[in-house]
């Protein structure tokens, strides 16, 4: 089966002062129709810049230097401007980090919808209103309460699911949310992650996670990536992640989150820092902070390899990593 | 039986917000009263808005109470004379989430760390607290200490300078900290090594501690065998030995609480089951509710919850506050 997505090799950089620094440095990812795709890592390790070049949206002074990207058969990065205003939102739509926080103000959010589905071209106000109405039913919002509402007079958690049906308006076939529950409490994000579990069995659209929280990955995903220096270091559907990784990283993400169950003793913080991404270590990004580093790693950069049952790590050395 | 290094007695805290006699009042802290042990670690859990950033600051001095008591060794610290609340904000510490807002951005890291040892007189000159400086920064493991001496915050990651403000609140030899969310803002793969970093002061120093955080399982990870406590819209809900409330929680909320906990394993997570609330929404704390301030949300209000404020009380070998603690449903994780 042809994925939806497809990232091969993407290099995105950034001329800094300091000299040019790899947000995404060769970075390959798959997602196919329908799945839940987590992208995990910790802030720096590139996921943001990923997802803002599927949109090729990467933001000044960055730039896209090679890869391709092909959404659905079509080369992403080749799109006039006109077409890549047609592509975003209707094809790939994305809810940014903290959007809940970035609505316009002044606007209620019958207008934000209003706004957004004419900006892309959709025109009659009825048919937009009808179906904002079926979306933020799903979203478990009331459409005559929220619909005439100003932002500040909803919640944290109610503006995330708006946020979350304005980004399902022109019904894309992806959507893409980055972190977002981070700055909502608990018991807003667990019904949060209900409600996306269920627009995915509705709608059957693909989605692509960004988080750099286990927990979040467990509770949601089918198939998780794992990203370290700009580069993804393992893919596997989720029970190969969570109980057979073979990245080091991926282990080392594993024992560092805490949990309300299991033992304390086996959880472990990993050791050293997350990588300089102006002057990365030489080889393989992880070594230095590695159980497992041999001199090759220390020279040779790891490629993502097949390792059977579509599953891919980047790492010399994965036949001795376990869990 | 340990002495209480700090007791709270029936504290009450309320802001005014705006001006004038129109301001909302908000009561950040209802009748909370809570003792901590001389070298003891006891996590205060809540989400935003419940009023634990408050309570620790009143734990601390840097808050005075509306009503109430705080108690330092047994002495009320808003009737100490001068030196002997000197004394006290010296042996009681505090450090925050943001450790960047909390370093002066155009200091070096040691003019930052020698400021509070030259001011307590501490150490005699400035040569022997470099050394001093030098010996803190090694013990928190930021070494070689030269490395970091003459540096600024912002060359710092992180984990780094979250390192540098716990070394300046141990540089007091404090008998107690409060530690506000002191990993929330920290890579994930270090949030551990910091949380291993102040069990080791604990056990070393013997200082207490006292973790404010909204997450159960980091709780759950630096608190160990201690005590945790619980709470919602400044009222304390459920307080006790941290093994014992996790695997048996009494309080509605915190059961609520923590079948909304996600946990990092596919298959234990998608057999957890949220308990239903009656209401997702946080009430406002400008007008909260009458009586239990958990009653709206809760499934199992009862007439006498919108009418009498609970208070904590011993039950199955903890403290809770509920009117039908007795008659909730026991619940597990799974």
């Amino acid at each position: 089966m042809k994925p939806l997505l497809s990232v091969r090799d993407l290099t995105v950089e950034f001329e800094l002062t300091r000299g040019i620094l790899k947000a995404v440095n060769g970075a390959s990812l798959e997602v196919h129709k329908g799945e839940v795709m987590a992208l995990v890592g910790e802030s720096g390790s590139g996921k943001t810049t990923f997802a803002f070049s599927i949109l090729n949206l990467v933001p000044p002074p960055g730039r896209i230097t090679s890869g391709k990207i092909i959404f659905d058969g079509r080369d992403v990065l080749s799109l006039s401007e006109e077409e890549l205003r047609k592509y975003r939102w209707k094809e790939v739509a994305m809810v940014f980090q903290a959007a809940q926080n970035a609505m316009n103000p002044v606007m209620r959010i019958a207008d934000q919808m209003l706004d957004t589905a004419q900006a892309h071209g959709k025109t009659s106000r009825g048919e937009v209103l009808e179906r904002a109405s079926e979306l933020l039913r799903m979203v478990h919002l009331e459409p005559s309460q929220v619909l005439h509402a100003y932002p500040h007079e909803l919640s944290g958690g109610m503006r995330q699911r708006v946020i979350i049906a304005l980004s399902l308006l022109l019904d894309p076939k992806m959507l893409i949310l980055d972190e977002p529950t981070t700055a909502l409490d608990v018991v807003t994000q667990a019904y949060i992650l209900d409600i996306l579990a269920e627009i995915r069995q509705k709608l059957g659209l693909a989605m692509l996670l960004l988080t750099h929280d286990m927990s979040i990955v467990a509770k949601v995903a089918d198939r998780v990536a794992v990203m370290y220096a700009g580069k993804v270091v393992e893919v596997g559907n989720i029970e190969e992640i969570f109980y057979d990784a073979k990245h080091p990283y991926t282990v080392g993400l594993i024992k560092a989150a805490p949990s309300l169950i299991g033992d304390i003793a086996d959880k472990r913080p990993i050791p050293g820092s997350p990588p300089d991404l102006i002057n990365p270590p030489p080889g393989c990004p992880f070594h230095p902070r590695c159980d497992y580093a041999t001199d090759r790693c220390r020279e040779e950069v790891p490629v993502l390899t097949p390792i059977g049952d579509g599953r891919v790590v980047a790492c010399h050395n994965w036949q001795q990593v376990h869990l | 039986m340990a002495e209480s290094i700090i007791e709270l007695k029936e504290v009450n805290m309320t802001f005014k917000r705006g001006w004038l006699l129109r301001g909302a009042q908000v009561q950040a802290v209802v009748k909370a009263s809570l003792d901590i042990k001389e070298g003891e670690i006891l996590a205060l859990v809540g989400e935003s808005g419940c009023g634990k950033t408050t309570l620790g600051k009143i734990m601390v001095g840097l808050l005075k109470p509306t009503s109430g008591q705080v108690l330092y060794r047994g002495k009320d610290i808003w009737n100490m004379n001068r030196s002997e609340f000197k004394e006290y904000r010296r042996n009681a510490q505090i450090i925050h989430q943001d450790s960047y807002a909390a370093l002066n951005p155009v200091r070096t890291i040691y003019q930052s760390l020698s400021a509070p040892l030259l001011h307590y007189r501490l150490v005699k000159n400035r040569r022997e607290a470099r050394d001093k400086v030098a010996e803190l920064l090694q013990l928190m493991g930021l070494t070689p200490p030269e490395d970091f001496l003459d540096k600024y915050p912002h060359q710092l990651s992180g984990g780094q300078r979250q390192r540098v403000v716990l070394a300046r609140a141990v540089s007091l030899r404090p008998k107690f900290i409060v530690a506000d969310e002191p990993v929330s803002m920290i890579d994930v793969s270090l949030r551990l090594s910091i949380l291993d970093l102040m069990r080791r002061l604990n056990e070393e120093f013997g200082i207490a501690f006292l973790y404010i955080t909204h997450d159960l399982a980091t709780a759950r990870y630096f608190v160990k065998e201690g005590r945790i406590a619980v709470m919602y819209l400044g009222q304390l809900v459920e307080t006790g030995n941290l093994g014992q409330v996790i695997g048996k929680p009494r309080h509605p909320y915190l059961q609520a609480l923590l079948s909304a906990v996600p946990v990092p394993d596919p298959r234990k997570a998608r057999t957890k089951r949220p308990l239903p609330l009656r209401s997702l929404e946080f009430p406002d704390p400008t007008n909260p509710p009458s009586g239990c301030r958990f009653h709206p949300r809760c499934p199992y209000a009862e007439d006498i919850c919108a009418k009498e404020v609970p208070v904590l009380r011993p039950l199955d070998g903890r403290m809770i506050a509920c009117h039908l603690a007795e008659r909730i449903p026991e619940w597990h994780l799974w």
